[in-house]
């Protein structure tokens, strides 16, 4: 075990650990909560054998392995934003239609209780 | 007049001027008045329900297009035939109303707009040109909030799709183009703002977003069709 797989061990250890903690408390629903596990389970892997990186960096033809996990990473997380912004526009599309229903109802007791 | 028609106003801190446009449009005829009240925290509301129209009051601030869709859900929901919207700011004038319904009813057309292009400034005209070019819907005035719609653009304004634009301008418009509703444009006089100034034109931040907003919403909908909306 190389020196600095310590850290990245520990790092993918204590992040996985709260992941998991976090979907036994069901802090995260569960559709997301499985996304989340699977990453989990990915960092933990690729954490405990950094030079798993290496090798799929050795077959892709890449020239600086590291680059290959951190490339990988923001493309996850670029999805994920673009998820959570189409989530956004369809929660704030419900409520503002919520709050137009409820004025509408408002209104029509009000006519209602006038008659 | 029209069988079954209902003024909507969408009203945001509007206590200086709503009560001249309801008087306005009573003194033209028109009773049929629904004041949106868009989370003011001013006297909007109350000066409106004491002149007897009925006020719809959002629960918080939903912005000018949504609070129109407010009152056009309202409209449908009660079987309104048809809808006028109307600026809570002064801007429009009761007389005008008439001619609106008369196209209308002559044309068969879905929308009428009240169109006034002797209004705003030489950058307001180029903004126009630019997105009458863009969106090619060839609607002289673009901003216009003063327009007539029937049943059928009533059910279209009514949906989901509608509320997720930000602006009753180039978006519904092209919603509209998109559900292949017939609009004409009639030219009617306006009056200059009594107070307050536009939503959109307000600064040179939102004149900025507006414009990179609806330059974005004119390329993407492009040759878009009605089951992409619906579904």
């Amino acid at each position: 075990m190389q020196h600095y797989q310590v850290f990245t061990a520990s790092v993918a250890i204590i992040f996985f650990v709260i992941v998991f903690t976090l979907i036994r408390r069901d802090s995260i629903l569960m559709g997301a909560a499985f996304r989340w596990f699977i990453i989990a389970i990915g960092t933990l892997i690729l954490g405990i054998y950094p030079q798993l990186s290496d090798v799929a960096a050795g077959a892709l033809g890449i020239s600086y392995p590291p680059i290959l996990p951190i490339t990988i990473v923001c493309l996850v997380l670029m999805i994920k934003a673009l998820l959570s912004d189409i989530e956004r526009a369809k929660t704030q599309v419900k409520l503002d239609r919520l709050a137009q229903q409820l004025a509408i109802m408002e209104l029509k007791l009000r006519e209602k209780l006038k008659e | 007049m029209l069988k079954s028609l209902l003024i909507i106003i969408p009203a945001h801190n509007e206590a200086d001027s709503i009560k001249n446009v309801i008087c306005n449009l009573f003194e033209n005829g028109y009773s049929n008045i629904l004041v949106v009240n868009d989370a003011s925290s001013d006297d909007t509301a109350l000066i409106a329900e004491g002149l007897g129209v009925k006020v719809m009051n959002l629960p918080y601030n939903l912005g000018a297009w949504r609070a129109t869709q407010a009152g056009v859900r309202y409209a449908e929901e009660q079987g309104f035939q048809n809808v006028i919207t109307f600026d809570a700011d002064g801007q429009h004038l009761g007389e005008t109303l008439s001619q609106l319904i008369k196209i209308g009813n002559e044309t068969k057309a879905d929308i009428v707009i009240g169109s006034c292009t002797q209004r705003g400034t030489l950058s307001r005209h180029i903004a126009w040109t630019i997105f009458r070019t863009l969106s090619g819907v060839g609607v002289q005035d673009l901003t216009s909030g003063l327009r007539l719609y029937n049943k059928a653009a009533i059910s279209v304004l009514s949906t989901k799709g509608a509320t997720l634009l930000e602006y009753q301008d180039v978006g519904v418009l092209l919603l509209l183009r998109t559900f292949k509703l017939l609009k004409v444009e009639v030219e009617v006089p306006m009056k200059k703002r009594e107070n307050g100034k536009s939503r959109i034109f307000y600064s040179w931040g939102t004149v900025a977003y507006y414009m990179a907003y609806t330059t974005m919403l004119c390329i993407s909908k492009l040759k878009k069709n009605k089951q992409q909306v619906i579904n």
